[in-house]
């Protein structure tokens, strides 16, 4: 069989290299030229023998989301990798250590925890390890290398990856790890294949293509450079610390500006000062961090400033639960601030979808002259997908409505009407276009106007600018997969959720189940006419969304009116295939479960 | 029976297995753990020759479903080896270094193929076919039409002999004092049994003793043994099957007594009140022979089980054998034996 | 004895104000602030500081929060922004920031600066950020027809605090030079 579908997970105890192993496994398959998911689990304490948890799924095709089943476990310590053997699907692999140093209690050993229809190799790591190395350290790499022969991963990609991951050490260190990866690789040979895990090959990577290994925060990053983010001010608040923290290494070398502010406000308000100057400017933050931001968002909005903010959402409210994910900020995000101060706001499905919303926030905060906002999430902005880079940069670097030839003694009009209500826009330094923006209604001049007629106008301009944004081009503002025509489930899902979403609803298809799924990536303004066409032809419909109030099924039933069954799940974990695909079930017999 | 009893089976053969099955009926409540050195699930040995008949998927001869263990609260351990078991304390040790306590043990661990002395040193350079893995190996080996050259022929490998024949394979039987093993057979009455084999096909070495085994030359068969006389024969795949010795290392410091097997009562119980045996790994007292004796066969080994598992539970049922165990050619002039009869 | 005083005629001195060049810089609207409001006068000495160094209105960035002072930037022929409350600073550091060549005038009272901006004239002032920061203190939040500021003076009686200013005033000159502007 040439699609290749094998999901790993390693787990270990912290220091064992849980982490390490998982990254090198990742990194060598995506350099072999397959298509990798990954999504690492950290011990909650900073300190102490907690829980490390590495899961890397490695496709041919492009797949949306980690496999609720693995094909194979490595377990590193069998004290914290024993809760995990349900995990494997039946013959399936569970690696183990079958030579521990200190003698057992009945039952803390996985011999007795593989199911009977799981295949268990028993490895002697910790000697395998010493044998090649004189310690047990890289018992991590013996396993990796035990997996390459067993599975048929391709060795000279670990070779590499393992060289590049210890090259800032001493040279020894680094061949002492290829020599633990030969070690576990030459003791597998003695192993029988009895598991029906198998490999097959990469798929085609285009000419001049480059496929990388990012998060979701990477992909912003990319996608904010290779789109000329000129400046960056932000606060710390995870999950989006590490949006920023990279674009202070990246910016500067690139002649582009950031600074750390002194909290979210003082952030996004020089985020606008700096949209206004015309340079192209973003902040990053979470949901607690926007709630602060909405007040300058709507200044944003009255004075037509473009502006770019990510927001990574997290557990809530408040504070919430901040190393969780969550989906629950849609409504801020939409509505939030006084007043009618509609935006942009897009939520991207997976890590290429955050490269492209980042760069084409940029085009499309200057061409409609709003704030723009990208909605990601703790799991998306920390899962690594592999992404390929074409050779051409995708974003158009000046998407500003210039200015025509002022008439001498004519008064630059900021904010004139037009037909497609976007009006020309002068920044700071260009000759004659000296105008103030202000966050009080104003007259096309931008002078300060409390007049009825003015700010029907303009309320009318700020929002019907924004459809424009419905046809922009190069951006799937919304997308349906699956069945065409009438269907008997359609599922409606937004942010990584859809990821979980389309796995369900390839598994309803093979049980029988007419079924389609729907992405709606701009949330604001949102696709109606696309979205009206895709429920018309379901006879039910579910949303599945990580947040309690179902807050997409609100947004689109308030704006359809067509009642819609939910699946609210506020875990702080990612959304589980299964449950999905049960109500697709449910709904697909006639009855919405409860 | 009390609840929780902790019954353990050591081997997952068909006495291992026929073991657990009637533990479970008898004792619904009884905790049971088998154990194994393989990898797989209970998977009848006499199914192993379906590797050359197109079997590739151990699943394929597997007896019960991965489920059924699940469904009947059995722990499964598999890829375990037992290293010592403690009569007196109640416990087991493991290689992976792990303890487990027990009320009830049954041994059936039957035997490993044995390989007389002077052919030790060439073990490297022959095969196995005990395991599903082995026997795969052997398949994967062996080119098509390709010839297995056996040693001895103990009945297990003449019942995969008839298959090789059977699916275009060619077989060269190398003859010892181990052919036809378990039957007894006086070399002066070999001659007709190995008539029988010649007639379905296998071509049958006598007379010289086997000297030494090495790879064949280039261009050559991988295979050549080279005899007393100078003689070479030539084969693809070199296996012993020089009969079974009993797999009991990992009890001699349990302190019951030990023969070449363990010995056990009519009941099939050691000398430790608490350890039981059953099947090709144990030698039970027979009255009639005043001596302890081996049985072998499927329907023997199953039976072993069986009682072991009853009188593990209350009851004390001596084994009885089928009876009869001589090699016999049938009227279509083919060997036969009750010990290749199976399910 | 009188010294003589050399008489003002009004179309000279109309004449000499026009001529300056400085008027080029202030806008077409009329101020709204009241007669006799200070913040005429430091509107003059912007428009005359931006006039004697050459610098072109186009290159001119005028940020002001709420308040009285917020109408500074519709009056002066230059690009402006009028922000949020207290939030003068921050986007007059971004706008700095997205292009250093631009000379950047930040405008606020004292409630704008001290109360609600508080939070950020001291990061403006470590940063040392190149622009000029006029605040204007009169003791009073003025445009909301007077409440008591920061810097309302102990015991001062307005419409919230009707029983007297109980708060000791913040002591800017103090506190800035602690944080460091210059």
């Amino acid at each position: 069989m040439d699609s290749t579908d094998l999901q790993i997970i390693i787990c270990g105890s912290a220091g064992d290299g849980t982490i390490a192993a998982g990254d090198i496994l990742k990194r060598a398959m995506a350099r072999a030229g397959y298509k990798v998911i990954a999504f690492d689990l950290y011990p909650a304490e900073i300190r102490g023998f907690g829980k490390c948890v590495a899961r890397v799924r490695v496709t041919t095709e492009q797949v949306y989301s980690l496999k609720r089943r693995s094909d194979v476990l490595v377990s590193l310590d069998d004290s914290h990798a024993i809760e995990h053997v349900g995990e494997v699907r039946d013959f399936g692999a569970v690696i183990f250590e079958n030579a521990p140093i200190a003698r057992l209690r009945e039952g803390r050993h996985m011999s007795a925890h593989v199911k009977p229809g799981q295949v268990p190799y028993g490895l002697a790591q910790r000697e395998v390890c010493e044998r090649a190395t004189s310690s047990s350290r890289s018992r991590n790499i013996v396993v990796l290398g035990f997996l390459a022969r067993m599975y048929g991963l391709p060795v000279a990609a670990f070779h590499e990856i393992i060289a590049d991951k210890f090259k800032t050490k001493a040279p020894v260190v680094g061949e002492s790890n290829i020599r633990a990866f030969d070690a576990g690789f030459e003791a597998a040979t003695a192993y029988f294949k009895l598991d029906d895990v198998t490999l097959g090959p990469p798929s085609h990577v285009a000419e001049g293509a480059d496929t990388v290994m990012m998060t979701g925060n990477g992909a912003v990053v990319q996608g904010c450079l290779d789109a000329g983010i000129g400046s960056f001010f932000g606060y710390p608040i995870t999950p989006a610390t590490t949006i920023m923290e990279r674009l202070a290494v990246e910016m500067p070398k690139a002649g582009a500006r950031l600074l750390q502010t002194e909290d979210e406000i003082s952030a996004i308000a020089a985020t606008i000062g700096a949209g206004y100057a015309g340079s192209r400017a973003a902040t990053a933050t979470s949901g607690p961090g926007l709630a602060l931001m909405v007040e300058m968002l709507g200044l944003g909005v009255m004075a037509e400033v473009p502006c770019v903010i990510f927001v990574s959402q997290r557990g809530g409210p408040s504070t919430g639960m901040p190393t969780k994910t969550e989906q629950s900020d849609l409504n801020l995000a939409v509505f939030g601030g006084a007043g009618d101060a509609q935006r942009i706001v897009l939520a991207p499905t997976n890590v290429e979808g955050c490269y492209r919303c980042a760069g084409k926030a940029f085009e499309l905060a200057e061409k409609f002259q709003t704030p723009v906002v990208i909605l990601l999430d703790l799991y998306l902005s920390n899962r690594y997908e592999t992404v390929i880079f074409s050779k051409d940069n995708i974003f158009e670097p000046n998407c500003s409505k210039a200015v025509e030839k002022q008439d001498p003694g004519q008064a630059y009009q900021r904010f004139q009407l037009t037909d497609d209500f976007v009006s020309p826009r002068a920044v700071p330094g260009d000759v004659g276009g000296m105008h103030t923006v202000t966050g009080l209604e104003h007259n096309e001049l931008g002078r300060p106007s409390d007049s009825g007629e003015m700010h029907t106008r303009m309320s009318a301009k700020r929002h019907r600018k924004l459809e424009g944004a419905l046809a922009h081009g190069d951006l799937n503002i919304c997308k349906r997969f699956g069945d065409e025509g009438p269907v008997d489930v359609g599922i409606l899902a937004w942010g990584s959720t859809f990821g979980e979403s389309l796995e369900a609803m390839m598994a309803a298809q093979a049980e029988g189940i007419r079924c389609s799924a729907m992405k709606v990536v701009m949330l604001s303004p949102l696709p109606v006419d696309l979205i009206a066409g895709f429920l018309a032809d379901c006879k039910e419909v579910l949303v599945p969304e990580l947040n309690y109030e179902g807050q997409l099924a609100n947004l689109v039933s308030g704006q359809l009116g067509r009642p819609l069954s939910r699946l609210s799940r506020v875990t702080g974990a990612p959304m589980q295939v299964e449950e999905i695909l049960e109500q697709v079930r449910a709904l697909a017999k006639g009855r919405a479960a409860a | 029976m009390a609840k929780g009893t902790h019954h353990v089976i050591i081997g997952i053969g068909i006495a291992g297995n026929r073991a657990a099955e009637i533990l479970r009926e008898r004792d619904p409540d009884c905790r049971i753990t088998m154990i194994t050195m393989s990898r797989l699930p209970f998977y009848n040995r006499y199914d192993l020759p379906k590797v050359f008949r197109g079997v590739r998927d151990w699943r394929e001869i597997l007896v019960d479903p991965p489920a059924h263990y699940d469904k009947s609260h059995i722990t499964l351990r598999r890829d375990s080896r037992v290293t010592n078991v403690d009569g007196q304390r109640g416990t087991l040790t493991f290689a992976h270094n792990e303890e487990i306590g027990f009320d009830r043990v049954v041994v059936c661990t039957g035997g490993s193929g044995y390989l007389p002395e002077d052919l030790t040193d060439y073990r490297h350079l022959m095969n196995g076919f005990a395991t599903f893995e082995s026997a795969m190996t052997v398949y994967e080996l062996l080119p098509e039409g390709g010839r297995v050259v056996m040693l001895g022929g103990d009945m297990i490998g003449l019942d995969l002999a008839r298959t090789l024949l059977e699916t275009g394979y060619r077989v060269t039987l190398v003859v010892n004092d181990y052919t036809f093993w378990p039957h007894r057979v006086a070399a002066d009455q070999r001659g007709k049994y190995l008539e029988a084999l010649e007639r379905l096909g296998i071509e049958v070495h006598e007379g010289a003793k086997l000297e030494r085994v090495k790879e064949g030359p280039k261009g050559m068969p991988a295979r050549c043994l080279v005899f007393e006389d100078g003689s070479e024969v030539f084969g693809d795949v070199v296996m012993p099957f020089c009969g079974l010795v009993p797999s009991v290392e990992f009890m001699l410091s349990s302190g019951v007594d030990i023969e070449r097997g363990l010995l056990v009562n009519p009941q099939l119980r050691t000398t430790n009140e608490r350890i039981w045996a059953a099947g090709d790994v144990c030698q039970i007292w027979s009255a009639e022979e005043n001596a302890y004796r081996f049985y072998y066969g499927w329907n023997n080994v199953r039976a072993m089980g069986e009682v072991a598992a009853r009188n593990m539970t209350g009851e004390e049922e001596p084994f009885v054998s089928i009876g009869d165990e001589d090699l016999y050619v049938d009227k279509s002039g083919h060997i036969n034996s009750p010990f290749w009869q199976h399910d | 004895m009188n010294e003589p005083v050399k008489p003002v005629y009004l179309e000279e001195k109309l004449e000499e104000i026009r001529s300056d060049g400085h008027l080029a810089y202030r806008s077409k609207s009329l101020p709204t602030w009241c007669p006799g409001c200070g913040y005429f006068s430091v509107s003059e000495g912007v428009t005359k500081a931006l006039k004697e160094l050459h610098i072109p209105t186009k290159d001119v960035v005028v940020v002001s929060g709420i308040g009285c002072a917020s109408r500074f930037p519709f009056f002066l022929e230059a690009y402006g922004f009028h922000t949020l409350h207290g939030r003068t600073l921050p986007v007059a550091t971004g706008v700095k920031v997205a292009n250093d060549a631009l000379t950047v005038v930040a405008v606020g009272g004292d409630g704008d600066g001290f109360a609600i901006g508080g939070g950020h004239i001291s990061h403006a002032a470590r940063r040392n950020v190149d622009m000029t920061y006029i605040l204007m203190d009169n003791g009073i939040y003025g445009l909301t027809k007077g409440q008591t500021s920061p810097t309302s003076a102990l015991g001062f009686k307005t419409s919230t605090t009707p029983y007297e200013n109980r708060d000791q005033p913040l002591r800017p000159l103090m506190m800035l030079l602690s944080y460091g502007a210059s």
